[in-house]
């Protein structure tokens, strides 16, 4: 009786699958399991203004816009000369057919406002051409030296709505401005603008400074200093200008970097001709010892959920990327590949460590997961290094130094940036020779 | 006569449970048009600036200060314009028409129903044995397009061939979104009898709504499907391909 109610239980499923299979029949499915790695193409018209002011801020204003887009790789902004509809208000409705007709997945569309405080209202609409839809629409009101801020903030909003990542516009670089012959050379700390714009000196260049690094959680950095050429590392503000000591120690403190919440930093230090790695709290001032090797352990950094560290050691024998816990226990090496590695750097985003890898004279930047698989080299020279990540952890940036010619010529150091893909390598332009940059959080 | 005891069975049981037929072949169309990406996407609508936000002008000190101007406040920002040329576009749209149900097989004899039973049974037994041996022979890696074998009838290798070619080309996929070789998105497409796109529909609205990667992916398909024009479709074989369903998985197979 049993068996007889178990096959009919049986037989009954069987036939309910069957039938619902038989519902699906209407449609033919296909695998779409290739695609092109292109940008998308965009349409980015001019800021529409009512006067003379309001009228240049819009142009300039769509060509940040476009530029910072058009430089992430993700996008190709189309030429405006080929625009079927002139937007003059964020009223007007786009004629979506048109658009398509360009070819354009998404339209940008805005205005500039003058108000009667002096102030400008800048504001933008972002449509998805083929859905029809608003995707984001945003306003600021400015003074008008500013629109270039509002310029970047835009851009990582239509970033941020396009590709469901967190923008890097908004975003500045602080690096090591070198000027001089090589026998003495000036070195001063510069910020500027992601985009290479903005461009200031912090230091004036009396004392050797190395390793900038910022906080991500503020605009605050660590660097190193030779003041009265004794190396230390310092803490700097770049809102208010104050600039502390780190700590005096007995030892010479190098490659310091914040944790993900900023509010500690961890550094080496090296005392009897051994290095080790140790962390400072930043409100108690309290250090604590992370590495106890008879080796070179250095340029620690922290995962962002400050779980773990990595950083480069000799312990093997020869240099490598290893990873511990916060606590400095379970040691790990990670690397295993020919040659040197140095200058881990954990992306904000965790999935990926960037390094610098010297093999066979060559100098490479390059990317791993966190437990050493993946290797992949991003970009190579004849010395490429320090690489620091993007807020996104999308793009790096790093410097690059030619060869020196036997008169003396060339070796210039520049910064550059490439992506994760590997596909968009771009020179950031900076007004002297540029080395160790270091990328801020989003501006607050 | 056993299989036509079963064939007869089967249909009883297809009428008998509507369910089990009313909801995908028939499935209502979701209207695009009608969902505001705005609402899930854009800032809020008024974003009232924090009060004392603005930081007060400090004394600049001896280095120089990265920043000096007040940051940018944001504005209230007014909903879009009235979007009624799209609804004249969403009515143009004309949905497909539902499949007829399967034709009513006819009453058989009745026989001694366990030992029907246990027959029908067996053959589906048959039936999932030789599904498996299919399967196992077939080599997973000779082709990106997964046959499915329910529809070999409606569409050839070579029609699924160049209509997956034909939209491949169009697909713009970002290899450095995280995660990217594990999404996957279904766009349902219904096809005008010259081969191009009446409507492309993100299967998933749920996960669309909900999910900003997906969202992003998902996107990058439908428009690829719109934007790509007509399909290589053969006019006597648009009864059998007009209604179809993409499945977008780049499975770390970027050019």
């Amino acid at each position: 009786m049993m068996n007889r109610f178990v096959a009919i239980a049986l037989a009954v499923l069987a036939m309910m699958s069957f039938s619902s299979i038989s519902a699906v029949h209407a449609q033919v499915k296909i695998d779409i399991t290739r695609g092109r790695v292109e940008p998308m193409p965009i349409a980015i018209t001019v800021f529409a203004g009512s006067n003379d002011q309001s009228k240049q801020v819009g142009r300039d204003v769509s060509e940040v816009i476009s530029k910072n887009l058009e430089r992430s790789g993700l996008f190709r902004p189309l030429d405006p000369k080929g625009f079927m509809q002139e937007l003059t208000s964020l009223e007007v409705q786009p004629r979506f057919p048109d658009w398509r007709t360009l070819a354009a997945q998404a339209l940008v569309q805005g205005v500039v406002e003058p108000q009667p405080s002096g102030q400008l209202r800048i504001a933008f609409r972002l449509w998805d051409v083929y859905g029809g839809q608003q995707m984001v629409g945003q306003a600021y009101v400015t003074q008008p030296e500013n629109w270039r801020r509002v310029a970047h903030i835009m851009s990582d909003a239509i970033y941020t709505a396009i590709t469901g990542e967190t923008g890097y516009f908004d975003t500045r670089i602080v690096y090591i401005a070198e000027s001089g012959p090589a026998i003495k050379r000036l070195k001063r700390l510069a910020i500027m603008d992601q985009d290479g714009a903005n461009h200031r000196y912090l230091t004036d260049g009396a004392n050797l400074v190395l390793t900038p690094r910022f906080s991500p959680t503020s605009q605050e950095i660590t660097y190193l200093s030779y003041f009265r050429n004794v190396p230390r590392v310092y803490l700097f503000n770049i809102d208010t200008g104050r600039q502390e000591v780190l700590g005096d120690f007995p030892g010479m403190s190098y490659a310091p970097r914040f944790s993900p919440d900023g509010n500690k930093v961890v550094f080496s230090m090296a005392q009897d001709g051994n290095s080790d790695i140790y962390e400072m709290d930043l409100r108690t001032r309290k250090t604590t010892r992370l590495t106890d090797h008879p080796s070179i352990d250095t340029s620690p950094s922290y995962s962002p959920n400050r779980d773990q560290l990595t950083f480069n050691s000799d312990r093997g024998g020869s240099q490598q990327l290893y990873t511990m816990n916060a606590d400095g226990s379970n040691v790990q090496r990670i690397s295993f590949g020919q040659g040197k590695y140095g200058t881990p750097v954990w992306s904000p985003r965790g999935d990926l460590i960037a390094f610098t890898r010297i093999n066979q004279g060559n100098f490479y930047i390059g990317v791993m997961k966190p437990d050493g698989s993946a290797e992949r080299l991003l970009a190579e020279g004849y010395l490429v290094e320090a690489p620091t990540w993007a807020p996104n952890g999308r793009v790096l940036m790093y410097f690059a130094q030619g060869k020196t010619a036997s008169d003396g010529s060339g070796g210039r150091t520049r910064l550059f940036s490439i992506d994760l893909t590997g596909y968009n390598q771009r020179e950031i332009l900076t007004p002297q020779d540029a080395s160790d940059p270091a990328w801020s959080p989003l501006i607050p | 006569m056993s299989f036509a005891f079963h064939i007869a069975v089967v249909g009883a049981t297809y009428v008998s449970m509507p369910f089990l037929s009313k909801e995908r072949p028939i499935d209502t169309p979701i209207i695009m048009e009608l969902v505001s990406i705005d609402d899930i996407t854009a800032a809020p609508p008024r974003p009232t600036p924090p009060p004392e936000e603005k930081p007060e002008p400090k004394p600049e000190p001896e280095p120089v200060k990265a920043s000096e101007v007040a940051p940018p406040q944001p504005d209230q920002m007014p909903p879009p314009p009235d979007q009624k040329p799209l609804k004249k576009e969403e009515a143009k749209v004309e949905p497909p028409k539902p499949v007829p149900p399967p034709p009513k097989p006819k009453p058989k004899p009745k026989k001694d129903e366990w030992a029907d039973l246990q027959s029908l049974v067996k053959d589906l037994q048959k039936k999932e044995t030789k599904k498996e041996q299919q399967v196992a022979t077939a080599k997973p890696n000779d082709s990106a397009k997964v046959i499915t074998p329910n529809v070999a009838e409606k569409a050839t290798m070579t029609e699924r061939d160049a209509i997956a070619a034909h939209i491949e080309a169009c697909w713009r996929i970002d290899p450095g979104t995280e995660g990217v070789e594990e999404l996957s998105a279904d766009i349902r497409v219904f096809i005008n009898p010259d081969g191009s796109v009446q409507q492309a529909q993100i299967v998933d609205m749920g996960r669309y709504l909900s999910d900003s990667a997906f969202r992003t992916f998902a996107n990058s398909a439908r428009n690829a499907v719109l934007s790509c024009g007509k399909l290589p479709i053969p006019l006597q074989r648009y009864n059998e391909l007009k209604d179809l369903e993409f499945t977008f998985r780049p499975q770390g197979r970027i050019n």
